[in-house]
């Protein structure tokens, strides 16, 4: 079941946690196309915030291409489109690398430890969304 | 409406403390009503007018005290309701708790008091206008209150001050009344009494409206200026009043001072008929004068002798006769007292006929100008007094047993002290005095200094008459309810015992013995049981008199104070002819509405008025004084120089409160007329207003001037900085 | 300035002297219609006679308040009824009853709906035959929540709401505000869009709650902007140099080259700074300044919010008269 999870107090402002959240979920798997999203108002009251929030984060996902707003029947995960240039998404994976692979060096991983690990999780996705 | 049962609910809390306080007065005040009846009015007009004030006062301070605190005025401003209607429902909530406090303690106290009181009449609607009217106006306290603790001010006194008008305002009406002045000046004054209490409430409700901690903003024509300027209009007019009466006032005493005659001045004598040593009546001129040793003297200027006619009217043409009699020194004041030269008032009026008096008191026996103290062991000790100034004795006489007289009884060895020595002759100038107490009746030979015992019997009462009945001269004693009779006789039986002067007044003690006698029981009568049972409050005193009804019968009447009177004739024979009748006092006819006037406007505090008219008085004395130009002069000049200093300070304390023009002019008028307290009341009405320096020319200006008043320089700050723009 | 958003709450030049204090200075604010504002600031920043004066409790001293388009010194009743008006503290007359404060409030509003009164009251767990002077802070606060809401007000006042409840209560209130705001969202039919001004020192609340974010610093508005906005408004740079200890003159060019600089903290031979409002290529501009390796640091809305009370306090103690040093925010 997805469900979401918000901390105050954070660095991360709550409609980037949601957003996030969401992301995440739809890259996991934990929703996937056709999915239905909680209302905006459910939502809130849910989390305890603001609406506006909740609509900030959807409208974040749905710019980003991953849900898109059905008229009068509320958001749904869609087909991923391409919104950004190949050299924008690189960027954007590639900050990520960067952190994991200054973690895992610090840990005392190997190139090779790395690249098994990466692979193993790739696999462990894969054989979930075939499910 | 359910803002008013809040509301109503919040001052009912006071009422049981309301409820009892009332009920006590009216407990008190009550059973005087059908005896007292314009004491009643009075007395309860004022109890009335006082309580009311309190009271209101307490509902007002009640109410405004909780807006004191910001969230709670929050709370109640923020409701839907305008600040009006808020107040106009506290002052409605307040008046139904406060006539409630009036007329339920009084309901029930009047009930209850009917029960067992025979007195009590029925309700009198004028009998109560008075008190009504006093109570309701005493309501003007309340809003007096509210604008109190509603208006700006931070300091104490500033706010408590604010009392001083309605008080004022309250007292302009007593003022009309109680000042015995032209009915111009008592309708302006009613007027102006009238005007206040209205206008105070509007200045309440506009100052609880407005009620938002604010300085005072002049130019800006809120409603609050408008109302201050209107409060300030009616101030002044009572200034100007006040002025013009005090400016009248100058001018009469002045002109009296100047055009009146030195014959009609008033030096302070008097005329009075009095004895003369002889015993016959003299027309007297007297002036009383305070010597410190002895007391107040009268110095007899003239004295006239009596036509025989007893025409008064022609007196004025008598002979002088009593110049040289005159005492001088204080031993010459001394001897004529001792002597019994005296000169006796017998100007006074009574109300009943009254032949003996029975009084129930233990101090002393007067008789000669002789009092007399009883030792307990027996001992009698007589001291001259001056009667009218009796706190030193003047001389002391001591009698021992052996100077009691040819009996050598112990004298008073079983007494109580309810009836000690008692004269029953009254302050006698005669040789032979009769006093009496618990255990029997005397003979005071005042020459010889000597006491006989006439009789040896209880006695609770004497009396002794010159005629009841048939009879002639009679001694009454009582003891319990035997009352026995006694023939005086004189023990020469050559010797008639004198007549009373006649022409006298009425009412007069006999005094006229001047010869020994002897006493021979006539008859004894016992009265009925019931005779002094009285069903009614039991601490109220009660004085029995004997009234000689003529040849056949006299009477013995009781009253009883607050109650009533109760008599029982007895004729000569000693029977009891009239069984015993009570007369409840009749019910006091409501005064006439007109009479009812000054009483409905008792004032509590009469002091303001006073203490202006002890200042104007002690400015230019009273017009007897004013006999010399020089301290006239002295007096109006010390008056221009106070007028000047109030000016002054006025304008001092105008500025620092800075005040416009229009009401530094104001302020400075009424301080011509108010003197030196009026910069204090500029200090405590004005609230301090905040101010910065200019930054172009460092003068102090108001903050929330846009410009400086002084350089014109503008002080509309630039918006500061860090505002910030929606950004989305 | 706001013109293109419609503003529940307006104030010109909004100025109130306790005698020589200035408690509130010139303050000009805000507040659009259909959001939630919040409020910050230190104690006895002017939060409060703020609000007061907008409430037109107290008089300002100089300019005036718009509220719902009318002078807030003039409300009239019928006025009132569409505001709504959370006091400091929650009062409430003690010795009345939740029911008489409810049947007091019912024949006083004008829309007042007694459902929404029994659910808030519910929600809160309160009841009703109880006196307002027996109950908790936070039941006396659920009651006055219930009486202002229950009269449907278009714009809501709350001056510190949160102030010494405990945590259920606290979140019991945010639910209640939340619902009540809910009916702002495009899918609701409701016409009229509800507005909330709310002043208060929880920031969690404010991040749940509130859409703006204003900070006042002695009487003044410092900053009012959208809250995802006032993330990026506050910037933490820690600048790596390669000697061991950083120069004066090296701290000395970078106060000098940075404008809103809000702190500054040597450690060791790193430098943390603290910048508001900074400019986007700041951190090209400081490399190159420093000769140092740039890092920026992640904040917390508490994080933002002290910095920018720091800010003002730090040039305040600099300097006496903050104004001058405090160079005019751009606009972002």
């Amino acid at each position: 079941m997805f469900s979401l999870h918000i901390s105050t107090g954070s660095d991360v402002p709550i409609f980037r946690q949601i957003v996030a959240q969401v992301r995440s979920a739809i890259a996991t798997g934990t929703l996937s196309v056709g999915d239905g999203l909680p209302s905006v108002r459910g939502l809130a009251a849910e989390l305890v915030v603001n609406h506006n929030t909740v609509a900030k984060a959807y409208t974040q996902l749905v710019q980003d291409g991953l849900i898109e707003s059905q008229q009068g029947r509320g958001y749904f995960v869609t087909q991923r489109r391409e919104i950004y240039t190949k050299a924008e998404r690189t960027r954007r994976v590639k900050s990520l690398i960067e952190p994991l692979l200054s973690e895992a060096k610090t840990l005392g991983f190997d190139d090779e430890e790395i690249l098994a690990l990466v692979t193993n999780e790739i696999e462990k996705l894969s054989r979930k969304r075939k499910e | 409406m359910r803002l008013f049962w809040k509301e109503l609910r919040e001052c009912a809390r006071t009422l049981p403390l309301a409820f009892v306080v009332f009920a006590l007065v009216w407990w008190f005040l009550l059973p005087s009503r059908s005896v007292y009846g314009g004491q009643f009015d009075i007395n309860s007009a004022n109890a009335a007018a006082l309580l009311g004030c309190v009271y209101s006062l307490l509902l007002g301070v009640l109410q405004a005290w909780p807006l004191q605190r910001i969230d709670v005025r929050g709370w109640l401003f923020s409701q839907p309701v305008s600040r009006r209607r808020v107040y106009w429902t506290q002052t409605l909530a307040a008046v139904v708790v406060y006539m409630a406090a009036m007329i339920v303690p009084y309901c029930v106290t009047y009930w209850y008091l009917r029960t067992y009181l025979p007195a009590m009449s029925p309700i009198e609607p004028n009998a109560f206008l008075a008190a009504g009217v006093a109570y309701l106006y005493g309501f003007i306290m309340h809003p007096a209150a509210i604008w109190m603790l509603s208006r700006p001010a931070k300091w104490v006194g500033s706010k408590s001050f604010t009392l001083a008008l309605p008080i004022g305002i309250f007292m302009l009406p007593m003022a009309a009344i109680y000042t015995p002045f032209t009915w111009l000046f008592t309708s302006a004054l009613l007027l102006l009494g009238i005007v206040g209490t209205v206008s105070i409430f509007g200045v309440a409700e506009d100052a609880f409206t407005a009620s938002a901690n604010m300085p005072p903003r002049w130019r800006s024509d809120t409603l609050a200026s408008r109302w201050l300027r209107r409060s300030g209009a009616v101030a002044t007019t009572i200034a100007v009043v006040i002025a013009v009466w005090t400016a009248c006032g100058v001018i009469v005493s002045l002109a009296e001072s100047i055009l009146r005659s030195p014959e009609t001045h008033n030096d302070g004598a008097y005329h009075a008929y009095r004895f003369q040593p002889d015993g016959d009546i003299a027309r007297v001129k007297i002036k009383s004068e305070y010597d410190p040793k002895i007391g107040t003297l009268e110095k007899i200027l003239a004295a006239y002798e009596l036509p025989a006619t007893n025409d008064l009217a022609e007196a004025k043409a008598l002979r002088k006769v009593a110049d040289d009699s005159q005492p001088n020194t204080d031993q010459e004041y001394l001897q004529t007292l001792r002597e019994g030269h005296f000169l006796r008032d017998i100007n006074y009026p009574v109300p009943f006929r009254l032949f003996g008096q029975i009084e129930e008191h233990n101090e002393t026996a007067s008789s000669d100008g002789v009092v007399w103290y009883r030792h307990a062991d027996g001992y009698v000790l007589g001291y001259v007094h001056d009667y009218n100034n009796s706190r030193e004795p003047l001389l002391r006489k001591v009698m021992d047993r052996s100077g009691l007289g040819s009996t050598n009884v112990p004298f008073g060895r079983s007494h109580v002290a309810q009836l000690p020595l008692h004269s029953l002759t009254g302050f006698s100038i005669a040789q032979h005095t009769y006093l009496f107490d618990n255990e029997g009746v005397y003979d005071y030979d005042s020459a010889n200094q000597k006491l006989d015992v006439l009789l040896e019997q209880p006695i609770d009462s004497a009396a002794i008459f010159e005629r009841l009945g048939g009879h002639g001269w009679t001694l009454y004693t009582r003891d319990g309810l035997t009352v026995s009779l006694f023939d005086v006789l004189p023990v020469d039986e050559t010797t008639a015992l004198p007549e009373s002067p006649t022409g006298l007044p009425i009412g007069f003690t006999p005094e006229l013995l001047w010869a020994k006698t002897k006493l021979v029981l006539r008859q004894t009568i016992e009265l009925p049981a019931s005779t002094f049972e009285w069903a009614d409050l039991p601490k109220n005193w009660s004085q029995a008199e004997i009234v000689d009804l003529g040849n056949d019968s006299f009477q013995l009447v009781q009253w009883r104070s607050r109650v009533g009177m109760k008599t029982l004739r007895i004729n000569d024979s000693g029977v009891i002819a009239d069984s015993e009748k009570t007369y409840v006092w009749p019910r006091v006819r409501p005064a006439p509405l007109s009479s009812q006037i000054p009483v409905v406007l008792v004032p509590p505090v009469l002091a303001a008025i006073s203490i202006g008219f002890g200042i104007w008085q002690a400015t230019f004395g009273s017009p007897d004084t004013v006999t010399t130009t020089v301290e006239w002069i002295l007096a109006f000049t010390l008056l221009l120089i106070h007028a000047g200093w109030a000016w002054w300070l006025t304008r001092w304390a105008c500025l620092h409160r800075n005040l416009n023009d229009k009401h530094t002019l104001t302020w400075k008028l009424v301080s011509l007329a108010l003197g030196i307290v009026v910069p204090a009341i500029v200090l405590c009405v004005h609230e301090r207003v905040a101010v910065q320096v200019c930054l172009e020319c460092e003068n102090r200006i108001r903050v929330d001037e846009l410009a400086c008043s002084a350089c014109g320089a503008s002080h509309a700050e630039t918006p500061p900085l860090g505002i910030e723009i929606m950004a989305r | 300035m706001i013109a293109d958003l419609p503003t529940a709450i307006h104030t010109q030049d909004l100025t109130r002297y306790f005698h020589q204090h200035r408690v509130v200075d010139g303050l000009n604010f805000a507040v659009p219609t259909g959001r939630v504002t919040a409020l910050l600031g230190l104690n006895g920043a002017g939060k409060t006679t703020a609000i007061r004066m907008i409430m037109g409790l107290v008089c300002p001293t100089r300019g005036h308040a718009t509220v719902l388009g009318q002078n807030s010194q003039q409300m009239p009743p019928e006025h009132l009824a569409r505001i709504g008006y959370l006091v400091e503290g929650h009062y409430l007359p003690g010795w009345m009853r939740v029911s008489e404060i409810e049947s007091l409030c019912r024949d006083i509003q004008p829309r007042w709906d007694h459902h929404r009164f029994a659910q808030i009251v519910e929600h809160f767990a309160i009841d009703r035959r109880q006196r307002c002077g027996q109950i908790s802070r936070g039941q006396r606060a659920g009651v006055s929540l219930a009486s202002v809401l229950a009269a449907d007000p278009e714009l809501l006042i709350l001056d510190d709401p949160a102030l010494g409840l405990d945590p259920v209560s606290r979140r019991a209130l945010n639910e209640t505000l939340l619902e009540f705001i809910a009916v702002n969202e495009a899918e609701s039919t409701q016409a009229t869009p509800r507005t909330v001004l709310l002043s208060t020192h929880h920031l969690d609340d404010v991040e749940r709650i509130a859409d703006d974010v204003a900070v006042m610093i002695d009487g003044r508005l410092l900053v009012h902007t959208d809250l995802a906005d006032f993330q990026l408004r506050v910037s933490r740079f820690e600048i790596q140099f390669t000697g061991e200890s950083i120069s004066d003159e090296t701290t000395e060019i970078v106060r000098r080259q940075v404008s809103g600089l809000v702190e500054i903290r040597p450690i060791g031979n790193r430098l943390q700074i603290c910048v508001a409002d900074a400019a986007d290529d700041l951190a090209d501009r400081l490399a190159n300044v420093t000769g140092g390796d740039i890092e920026m640091i992640a904040t917390t809305l508490s994080d933002r919010v002290i910095a920018y009370l720091s800010l003002q306090r730090s040039s305040r103690f600099d300097h006496p008269l903050p104004s001058h040093v405090h160079s005019e925010p751009t606009r972002s």
